[in-house]
């Protein structure tokens, strides 16, 4: 009797506790990270009779969590790509929509430059021309400007999410590691059995941290779980965190890296070995999007320098003076590293902007010679330098020490540094420095045409170079033109042969290149002179015109336009492919999570049938009290009498 | 599969929200009537549609240009068929002024209009186009090209040519300078010219002149002699380089011939009576006309006069002559560029047409198929929405 009394009772008392959980289950529908707690009931030992085992009741021996490890490591790594590559698309959009559009892209204001261009060709004397050609000159770079702002504001954006999301991290680190030592101490204190609350709690904080780092993680005997980032570091170790930080990179202060603590107190980069979460969709935003495109755009604009310097500085101004630089020369940037020890310096000049490279380069000293990277690719060169290559000189002069390195940036800042230099409209070399005519009394055809200068020396010419026929010019019947002014030698000429025109280079006289054609009589002269007065020449205005056409970026791959246009294909191939990654890492991370909800998430439907069932139970369990009440009152009133 | 209730819910709203997503995406397309709202819609199409625009752009500024070309050819023109009008006038003015029954009063009074013709014809030269720029001056289009200094015109522009780039692989030329329209004029027929010697006392006058085969250049002398007056006249030829080329009996108006040459000589040539045959020159125009004008001017009534006017005036007319077929080929060569310009401006145009129908297939939207994906999506929204609200609602514990 006092058996069945037991019995029911045990079973009251596990109901209950059963009808607790279930209740808390309902409870916590909507707490994140929860996971469904079960009752698990068993047996009570029973009890050996002659007639054999008599069973003793229910017990509940544990509250577990619905928990599968193996899905909980999957969201984790999971979340960490989603919110890495979410990160990444984000950013990526919006450089995508900046670069394409009308308002803020460079292709209007390019295109405005060169038409303002032809404009003063057509009426090379014309003021209001020239002054709309200046405007248009510092609409382009203030164009230049915005971009390269807007780039170094995403820059910016940059180290400034990093210095968050490190600090983020660690309060997340902190936390993780008290909740290890609760959860060591609670487990201990419970003889063993899973403090299930905790543990939940400890696994939201893991989901979170890894949004923003990728990391992994060790289960130990007590409980507790370790952190790992990157590639082994430390985040948690049991109840201790170890926090990251925040490096300012050796060759650039301007760049944040991610950093950790070493043994020796020293700061160690980690940045490269980050992987997965908001931190490194950041980086790689930073290194595979936002870097190529600051390079591009630099490239772009120090292509347009140099080539506009170069051919304004060939064509002649207003003043009768050969042009000036159009544009503020390129500077290309050297930094040192921060723990140079030596003494060297680096000097870059550009001695071939078309050839320029969209990238940075590093140079290492490894104790004898220097190693020089090409950052974009990673290409490299080795020796002692000067180093020619890319467009480049890079000369190194000094004594370096072992370790010592340099940061060049030929064109990463020189979309910001594109300037108009030119302030004077009468200072536009919209004429060519030379005039080509034929004396008015020869009585023959021959005239001088497509007069180039190639070089600004010797220019303007202090005399006019005279080219007099003569059919003995080069000896008896060896005819050609005796040359004044300075050039000398005669220059062999048959009219019978080379009618048709016949090509000359005087070097030394602005490299001057021209073509003869026709037949002189002797004594002819064709004259070469300074342009002195020619005010209505266009030729060289036609040529600065004529340089968006050519294919002057990168080797002779693109024209200006061109250039731009793959910048703005670059980043946009990018950013689909970013969404396309997103995309599919959503569907990815939604399936893990559906796995984990599948096994750990509450079903409100599944918990009310719980309820009824265990009500059910309970109502026949006390049934049982009242059943061994019965059976004693039968008996007391059995022995009344 | 088991399912849990948050799951249930969070599955609801992320399909309406993944709805709502496209809808608006479309919705956007719709409104802009563009089908790439961001390059990373179509990073290739984005560029295409970079380049195509550039490339327009590029034509449209060609068209410009070509425009300005052919305002500043029409001026030229204008300026030439005037020049052209002067000088008929000036020719028509010296053929009045070559018949004898002028007194030299009236040649006079010729020789006033024609020197109204030649300020007229400087005036014509030294014009300029709306810029105040001269037309004539090559590039020196901030100075007066002509002027008249020492009683001569003087050409003080250059030899240059402006250029226009009409298109992509042509410029255009766009003035002439002076030199090339007034200055670069040959003499007499074009290949050799005939002076005569100021000292003739017979009446010999200079008649038809051709070339016969090629002219070898040379600076000839046509001598008459006559052994006693009364005897036949004889002429001889010779040239400083070439020697004796030709002698013989002179006959009035026969060819004489000699190193490609063929002239005719009538009247009476007196003994030592001589005319300079040499190789053309290039002379201004206005040499020309004030040689002329001083000839006018001058004009006396005895036979030797008569005759050194004849041939003054004669060879004053085919310098005018000569200056009137070089403006006609220098117009001529305006109206080939202008019929170039023309055929440029119809190949830019096509293109452009081309250009646009490209960018307008790259980048605009295809209206029907948009609205019928917009529709699609209104309706698969409002599905989820639907379904959302009903599944919502169903619950175990409302049976409790």
């Amino acid at each position: 009797m006092a058996e069945i009394l037991g019995i029911g009772t045990s079973a009251l008392l596990s109901l209950q506790k059963a009808l607790s959980t279930t209740g808390h289950n309902i409870a916590n529908v909507n707490t994140e990270g929860y996971n469904r707690q079960r009752v698990e009931f068993t047996t009570l030992p029973p009890q050996l009779s002659g007639s054999g085992f008599i069973g003793n009741g229910v017990q509940i021996t544990t509250v577990r969590r619905a928990y599968d490890e193996f899905i909980a490591g999957q969201v984790l790594s999971q979340t960490a790509s989603q919110s890495g590559l979410d990160a990444y698309v984000s950013l990526a959009n919006r450089l995508d929509n900046l670069l394409a559009s009308d308002s803020s892209g460079l292709s209007p204001a390019l295109q405005q430059f060169f038409d303002s261009i032809q404009a003063v060709a057509a009426n090379p004397s014309g003021l209001p021309e020239r002054q709309v050609m200046l405007a248009e000159a510092q609409a382009l770079a203030d164009r230049f400007a915005f971009l390269d702002r807007s780039l170094v504001g995403l820059e910016a954006e940059v180290n400034n999410r990093l210095t968050v999301m490190v600090d983020e991290i660690n309060g997340l680190a902190t936390n993780i590691a008290r909740l290890n030592q609760e959860i060591t101490v609670a487990t201990g204190t419970a003889g063993g059995q899973p403090p299930n609350d905790l543990l939940d709690q400890r696994d939201l904080l893991l989901t979170q941290l890894s949004k923003k780092i990728g990391i992994t993680t060790v289960g130990l005997a007590d409980g507790s779980v370790n952190v790992m980032i990157g590639s082994g570091q430390p985040l948690v170790v049991g109840a201790a965190a170890q926090p990251i930080t925040t490096v300012a990179s050796a060759l650039d202060p301007n760049r944040l890296e991610i950093g950790i603590k070493t043994p020796n107190g020293g700061t160690a980069v980690i940045s490269q070995f980050l992987s997965g979460g908001e931190i490194s969709g950041v980086m790689d935003f930073r290194t595979r999007v936002l870097d190529p495109a600051r390079n591009e755009l630099g490239r772009l604009a120090a292509v347009v320098t140099d080539t506009f310097n170069a051919q304004h500085r060939l064509g002649m101004d207003s003043n009768g003076q050969l042009g000036a630089d159009f544009f503020t020369p390129l500077s290309p940037v050297t930094v040192a590293a921060t723990g140079n020890a030596g003494t060297a310096t680096v000097a870059v000049t550009v001695t071939d902007a078309s050839a320029l490279a969209a990238s940075d380069y590093r140079l290492n000293y490894d104790g004898s010679q220097w190693l020089v990277t090409r950052i974009a690719d990673n290409k490299t060169v080795t020796g002692a330098g000067p180093f020619n290559l890319d467009g480049l000189t890079i000369a190194v002069s000094g004594t370096p020490a072992l370790g010592d390195s340099f940061l060049v940036r030929p064109v990463h800042d020189a979309a910001g540094a594109f300037a108009v230099a030119l302030t004077d409209v009468s200072r536009i070399a919209v004429a060519a420095p030379v005039r080509a005519s034929a004396n008015l009394s020869n009585t023959g055809t021959a005239a001088i045409a497509e007069v180039a200068v190639q070089s600004a020396t010797g220019l303007p010419l202090a005399a006019p170079i005279t080219l007099t026929f003569n059919p003995n010019a080069l000896g008896a019947g060896v005819p050609g033109f005796d040359v004044g002014g300075g050039p000398g030698g005669p220059l062999a000429f048959d009219p019978a042969l080379d009618s048709n025109g016949k090509t000359f280079t005087l070097s030394g006289f602005g490299d001057m290149r021209f073509t003869v054609r026709g037949i002189p009589q002797a004594g002819d002269t064709l004259v070469l002179e300074h342009n002195s007065g020619g005010r209505g020449d266009n030729r060289n205005g036609l040529l600065l015109a004529g340089l968006q056409t050519q294919r002057l970026v990168n080797n002779g791959a693109s024209t200006f336009g061109e250039a731009y246009g793959s910048l703005v294909a670059d980043v946009g191939v990018k950013t689909r492919q970013g969404q396309a990654n997103l995309n599919t890492q959503n569907i990815l991370l939604q399936q893990a999570v559906d796995a984990r909800e599948s096994v750990s998430g509450v079903n409100l439907d599944e918990e009310a049938a719980r309820l009824l069932r265990l009500q059910q139970a309970y109502q026949a369990a006390a049934r049982i009290v009242s059943v061994a009440d019965g059976l004693f009152q039968t008996l007391l009133d059995a022995t009344r009498r | 599969m088991r399912i849990s209730t948050a799951q249930i819910h969070q599955g609801g709203i992320d399909t309406i929200l993944a709805q709502q997503t496209r809808l608006s995406k479309t919705q956007l397309q719709v409104a802009t009537g563009e089908r790439i709202l961001t390059p990373a819609d179509d990073p290739v199409g984005a560029v295409r549609m970079l380049d195509l625009a550039r490339e327009i752009a590029i034509v449209d500024q060609y068209q410009r240009n070509g425009d300005m070309a052919r305002t500043q050819l029409s001026l030229e023109d204008s300026a030439l068929t005037a020049s052209g009008n002067v000088l008929q006038r000036v020719r028509e003015l010296a053929l009045q002024a070559n018949n004898d029954v002028l007194s030299a009063n009236d040649r006079r009074a010729i020789a006033v209009e024609m020197q109204a013709k030649l300020d007229e014809l400087l005036a014509l030269a030294n014009a300029r186009d709306a810029n105040g720029d001269y037309l004539f001056a090559g590039y020196q289009t901030g100075s007066q090209p002509f002027t008249i200094s020492g009683g001569a015109v003087v050409y003080s522009g250059d030899q240059g040519q402006r250029l226009l780039q009409v298109g992509p692989a042509m410029q255009i030329s766009v003035a002439d300078s002076g030199a090339q329209v007034f200055q670069l004029i040959s003499t007499g027929n074009g290949v050799f010219d005939i002076d005569t010697n100021a000292g003739n006392t017979g009446s010999a006058m200079v008649g038809t002149t051709s070339v016969n085969g090629v002219f070898v250049p040379d600076s000839y002398t046509l001598t008459f002699s006559q052994i006693a007056p009364g005897a036949a006249v004889t002429y001889q030829v010779v040239g400083a380089a070439s020697g004796l080329v030709a002698s013989g009996t002179y006959r009035a108006d026969a060819a004489i011939v000699f190193g490609g040459a063929k002239i005719t000589v009538s009247g009476a040539p007196a003994d030592g009576d001589s005319f300079i045959v040499a190789p053309a020159r290039r002379q201004d125009i206005f040499s020309s006309l004030s040689d002329m004008i001083a000839t006018l001017q001058n004009s006396g009534t005895d036979a030797a006069s008569k005759a050194q006017f004849h041939n003054a005036v004669n060879r004053g007319l085919n310098n005018v002559d000569q200056a009137l077929d070089h403006l006609l080929r220098v117009r001529g060569d305006v109206g080939a560029r202008l019929n170039n310009l023309d055929s440029q401006q119809n190949i830019n145009e096509d293109y452009i047409l081309q250009l646009e129908q490209t960018l307008s297939s790259v980048k605009d939207l295809d209206y029907a198929e948009a609205v019928s994906r917009l529709n699609l999506q209104m309706v698969a929204l409002e599905a989820a929405q639907q379904a959302f609200v009903k599944t919502q609602g169903l619950s175990l514990f409302n049976f409790l």
